[in-house]
């Protein structure tokens, strides 16, 4: 030990000596061999009064005073000390090792990486820990009832099994029985003789009978690697029945893991009340098994089922599983009869959506949360892998195109360094889905063009389920969005997530209750509000085209918008995290919503800005002309607001929003004030020029003809239909301009409607 | 909720909170020196401490059920005025957020005694002039007053003052049954003491031996009644424990912890002067016997400075070792609230009261050790 690390000791055994419950600190005792330090250490354990006289917890037999081994290793302070407990100290508690050091106990004191630890709170916090164990240990209070019951320590083992621990759950019954399941395995040999198995237990159960039972048991070496076996074999699940009370037989004993043989394996099934299963189990095997001709050695799984008191720790199960694995050989089935290896084995859970759910600090929905991606491009990938990852991934992908290589730059998938690449050149949904059951959790993928689908009910009610929680619109597609906006037929409210501005800004707009506001209303309204910060209509409506054609073949390019991973990343992450609280909470319950998220100038961070939108009010067609009018409410209370300031004049203004050519609607958003030299009476409002064309100029240069002038509005003092001189002035209107104008009329009974087009028509709405 | 009792480092002095298992609080004595209300002062701020393990009422108040003040002197009073809010309940305000005394359990007796001998300190004459304002309260108010107006009265007066306070008079030999007007069913507290004189010779006597208000609470732990006996006598010296000993049998005094008297003094348990006669002063055998009656494993515990070997009186060494004598018979503890869990850095002493009894509540290295020259700090864990 160097002089560093001697002086990093000496200050920790003062430490230790300072510690309130400690009485005494041993002399050091320095191992040769390997450099450890050992120090015997005495605590004081403050045992209630009516224990005092008998010395020790009547509950553990833990002692007033109790006597541990602190052991510091060479590499000090890198490598934390461990500790041992007296050799006769109680094995049958919770929180303790499976191994024992020179035949003494072990603590668990800490559920993670002791060297973290010791990084994390020094020795005090080391001392602390243990004295708390110590406590917890003479109080019988080491397992907690509200935490619940911990499992025997598990972690450690070198063999393992995955298993779905939900689904084995389900198996057991009240009454006493076993299972037999498929069970997946690989057995690595390590060059020192000892061996590994690394199992499955499939979520299948077997009706075992004589003529197939043989088939179980198959295993090969791997392909120029004999250290390595691919094999399957069998899986036995043993779970205890009941008293002949009737109440289900509990084992409330905390035992360390100790099985080595078939005989330690029938003892414990005893302890856990599952002994006559087990045997029956093993009996119907070895029946099945007879006659068959020589083979193995198989592995084979072995979960014995211990009832327990209470829930176990993280679990409302009150099953604890307790898997082991050992070697059979048809048809003798155990080799050497009792004395049989049996190892005990780690349990991992499946990926499941159970198990990402709670990895990820959520309670999972008892059923798939059913929901529709459209684009399965960069954004969308990394949004469907992300709540994926939480437990509810899409469970639809619809995206027309194929993965093309310069998709990897920033795609969530990945490509295989095999096939010479052809592989990833696949359709981007059919990639995903699969990436998607890869994590367990099943998808539809959906390959069609968007427009030919919504043309088709059959396709269009696969790819958008009646019960779907939202359809989550990826694909930054102005046809995309026209086409789900313009589908009656579709119930699920859309939520659409795009980049601008080369990753610089992102929004999130998510439909109103009955789809109102849809899409397309949320799409100018974001024009709306970007055109009130200046900074950000500089980002969205700079006419530098920040989408570019980039170059990925010789000959061949796409439509891309260029950034990094990272950039992309930043937004998708944020955005799935919205998405994923919606799913919990639900989307809002009275409102749209449009999320504007800006990359922070330094690039490492973002802000969002949520804004509720209410509903638009929507203008029907009297004459069943197809054009609609969605006055959005910022608009529709201006207008109101204007009608109400002139109460004994007509009075109006010029109307801005946008036009969907395709969809035939228009998107009334905003009103400009009237002109002052606008004229009003109780007879006609006329419109004022002064001022007008240079607002309407700067209006349509700075928000780049996003929003513009759609016509003008007025009121009507009385109820009434378009005047003679409102027709006149449509037509007149109609001539002058290219595309369709709006006229408003609102009067007492509410909004009117006109639009002027080309042809010269003028169709009245209300 | 656990019973406990809580005992503050505050050197030789009394202050002790007893929160029962049904969630009463009662604090017996204070001794909150100016040094502890100073912040770059090492005297542990009791206040704060004490602060922490009281809850707020519905008027934001920090409260007390109840409070005794076992006998008069400075180190069982100090910091009343200060900390406390005494007078009517409508003048207790926000910004001085003084702590709130639901009911007060006062004894005239031991007041009067006290004051026949010595001038009785500010903060005494102000708990004395609150329990008389209480009193007042009581009879103006026709026998029914709420929480702030509260108070017991704890021994029967010799000259008739307390005749016609039936209600709130406890007559030592007595059990309180309720706390701050509510029945507690995880309390009993027996009122051994003061008791009436003899004669005036015996009435000097009681006064010259620091006649204190002592009590014999039985808590619940677990569920389960008596489970912790702790006797409390302030300052009552050697001629107080030989009366209460011919008095009481001795399951009366029993107890399962016990604070002792006068800070671990000599002159509790014998009437020699230990600086004076040193090994030579004999130990009086009444007030042994008086605070022997320890049950198995009992904790006893001196409220005072760290214990040497010296002549010093209180805390005596003398004192300690017949206390350590006694706790030995009963495989018990003897245990020093000035050098819990160090002497350098004095904290809560805590017992908690579970249903196997009493045990003292183990302490950590402070956070304070952890950053000092043995310890390499904490720092928080990442993800990644």
């Amino acid at each position: 030990m160097g002089a560093k690390s001697g002086e990093v000791l000496t200050r920790a055994l003062t430490l230790i000596s300072n510690h309130p419950l400690v009485s005494d600190v041993g002399a050091p005792v320095l191992c040769h061999a390997n450099g450890t330090t050992i120090v015997d250490v005495s605590f004081d354990i403050n045992l209630p009064n009516e224990w005092r006289r008998r010395g020790e917890s009547p509950h553990t037999g833990v002692r007033l005073q109790e006597v541990a081994r602190i052991f510091f290793p060479a590499e000090f302070p890198f490598y934390p000390p461990t500790l041992s407990l007296r050799a006769d100290f109680n094995r049958n508690l919770p929180h303790m090792q499976p191994w024992l050091i020179d035949g003494c106990p072990v603590p668990c004191i800490y559920d993670g990486d002791p060297a973290e630890l010791f990084l994390k709170e020094g020795m005090a916090g080391f001392l602390n820990r243990f004295a708390t164990w110590l406590d917890r240990a003479a109080m019988g209070k080491l397992i907690d009832p509200e935490q619940g019951w911990e499992p025997v320590r598990r972690d450690s083992l070198n063999d393992s099994i995955v298993a779905d621990a939900q689904f084995l759950d389900g198996l057991v019954k009240r009454n006493g029985g076993y299972r037999f399941l498929i069970f997946n395995y690989v057995r690595i040999r390590n060059s020192d003789g000892t061996e590994q198995i690394h199992g499955h237990v499939l979520e299948e159960v077997i009706k075992l009978n004589p003529k197939v039972a043989a088939s179980f048991f198959v295993e090969k070496a791997t392909n120029g690697n004999d250290q390595l076996s691919w094999g399957k074999a069998l899986a036995m699940i043993v779970w205890p029945g009941k008293h002949p009370s009737g109440q289900p037989i509990i084992c409330d004993t905390y035992l360390p893991e100790t099985v080595y043989n078939v005989n330690c394996l029938m003892k414990r099934s005893k302890i856990y009340g599952c002994a006559n299963e087990l045997k029956t189990g093993i009996n119907r095997l070895n029946t099945c098994l007879s006659g068959y001709n020589n083979a193995g050695p198989f592995a084979m799984a072995v979960i014995l089922v211990a009832r327990r008191p209470y829930h176990l720790i993280g679990n409302n199960s009150t099953v604890e599983l307790c898997p082991y694995v050992m070697n059979v050989i048809v048809p003798q089935l155990l080799p050497d009869g009792g004395t049989t290896v049996v190892r005990p084995a780690a349990h991992h859970h499946t990926m499941s959506r159970t198990h990402f759910a709670q990895i990820s600090g959520r309670t999972a929905t008892t059923s798939p949360l059913q929901w529709t991606l459209i684009g399965a491009g960069s954004l969308g990938s990394k949004i469907a892998l992300h709540l994926a990852r939480t437990g509810s991934g899409p469970t639809v992908v619809v995206d027309k195109s194929v993965m093309s290589p310069h998709n990897a730059a920033r795609h969530a998938l990945v490509p295989t360094p095999d096939h010479l690449q052809i592989s990833w050149t696949r359709p981007k949904a059919q990639l995903l889905s699969e990436a998607l059951r890869g994590l367990n959790q099943d998808s539809t993928s959906i390959t069609y063009d968007m427009i030919d689908m919504l043309a088709s009910q059959d396709t269009a009610q696969g790819a958008f389920p009646k019960q779907s929680w939202a359809i989550v619109n990826t694909t930054a597609s102005l046809v995309v969005r026209e086409a789900l906006t313009g589908c009656e037929r579709m119930r699920s409210r859309v939520v659409e997530a795009s980049l601008f501005s080369g990753g610089r800004v992102g929004v999130l707009t998510v439909e109103g209750p009955v789809r109102n506001p849809n899409s397309a209303d949320l799409a100018a309204e974001f024009y709306a509000l970007a055109g009130e910060d200046p900074e950000l209509t500089a980002m969205v409506f700079a006419n530098d085209d920040s989408l570019e054609r980039r170059t990925i073949g010789q000959g061949c390019g796409s439509m891309t918008m260029p950034m990094s991973d990272g950039r992309l990343s930043l937004f998708a992450a944020g955005m799935s995290e919205y998405l994923y609280a919606k799913q919990r909470d639900g989307l809002p319950n009275d409102t749209g919503e449009i999320l504007i998220g800006r990359l922070s100038e330094d690039g490492l961070g973002m802000k969002w800005r949520h804004c509720r939108i209410g509903p638009t009010t929507v203008v029907n067609t009297i004459n069943g002309e197809p054009w609609s009018i969605r006055i959005h409410k910022r608009a529709a209370d201006k207008m109101n607001q204007d009608a109400a300031r002139w109460t004994d004049v007509e009075t109006g203004g010029v109307l801005i929003g946008r036009l969907s050519q395709t969809a035939r609607v228009a998107h009334v958003v905003d009103v400009l004030e009237s002109p002052e030299d606008s004229f009003r009476s109780s007879e006609e409002f006329i419109l004022g020029t002064k001022g007008l064309k240079p607002q309407l100029e700067r209006f349509t240069e700075h928000q780049d003809c996003s929003l513009y002038c759609l016509g003008t509005w007025h009121t009507h003092l009385y109820q009434s239909g378009p005047s003679a001189v409102d027709q006149a002035m449509a037509c007149a209107v109609s001539v002058a301009r290219m595309i369709p104008s709006i006229f408003l009329i609102l009067d007492p009974s509410g909004f009117h409607g006109f639009v002027a087009s080309m042809d010269g028509g003028v169709e009245e709405q209300n | 909720m656990t019973a406990t009792l809580s005992f503050f480092p505050v050197g030789n002095g009394d202050m002790t909170l007893v929160e029962t298992e049904a969630g009463h609080k009662i604090l017996i004595d204070i001794n909150i020196r100016a040094a502890a209300d100073n912040p770059d002062d090492d005297t542990p701020d009791v206040a704060t401490m004490l602060r922490h393990k009281l809850s707020r009422d519905a008027g934001r108040r920090l409260y007390v059920d109840a409070m005794l003040i076992s006998h008069p002197d400075e180190d069982h009073c100090r910091g009343l005025r200060k900390h406390f809010h005494l007078g009517p309940p409508g003048d207790w305000a926000a910004r001085s957020d003084r702590i709130f005394i639901r009911e007060i359990w006062s004894s005239p007796m031991v007041f009067r005694r006290a004051a026949r001998n010595r001038a009785l300190c500010d903060d005494a004459k102000a708990f004395n002039a609150e329990a008389r304002r209480r009193v007042q309260e009581y009879r103006a108010s026709l026998f029914r007053v709420g929480d702030g107006n509260r108070i017991l009265i704890l021994g029967e007066d010799e000259d008739g003052k307390t005749d016609d306070l039936r209600s709130i008079l406890i007559h030592t030999g007595n059990n309180l049954l309720r706390i701050n007007g509510q029945p507690d069913s995880s309390m009993t507290a027996y009122l051994l003491a003061p008791l009436q004189a003899d004669d005036e010779d015996d009435e000097e006597l009681l006064s010259k031996n620091n006649s204190s208000t002592v009590l014999r609470f039985s808590l619940s732990g677990g569920g389960v009644a008596d489970k912790c006996r702790f006797l409390t006598g302030g300052d009552a010296e050697v001629a107080v424990w030989e009366k209460l000993s011919r008095r009481y049998m001795p399951r009366l005094l029993s107890y399962d912890v016990l604070l002792t008297p006068h800070h671990c003094s000599w002159h509790s348990l014998s009437h020699g002067s230990w600086s004076e006669r040193g090994e030579d002063a004999k130990v009086s055998y009444g007030a042994r016997r008086a605070l022997s009656q320890a049950r198995d494993g009992a904790t006893i515990i001196a409220s005072s400075n760290p214990i040497r070997d010296d002549d010093n009186d209180p805390p005596c060494i003398r004192a300690k070792r017949e206390y350590v004598d006694i706790a030995n018979e009963v495989v018990g503890t003897f245990k020093c609230v000035g050098e819990h869990p160090s002497e350098t850095s004095p904290d809560v002493m805590v017992i908690e009261v579970g249903g196997d009894g009493p045990r003292l509540k183990p302490v950590h290295l402070a956070p304070a050790a952890v950053i000092g020259p043995g310890g390499v700090g904490r720092q928080p864990l990442a993800h990644g």
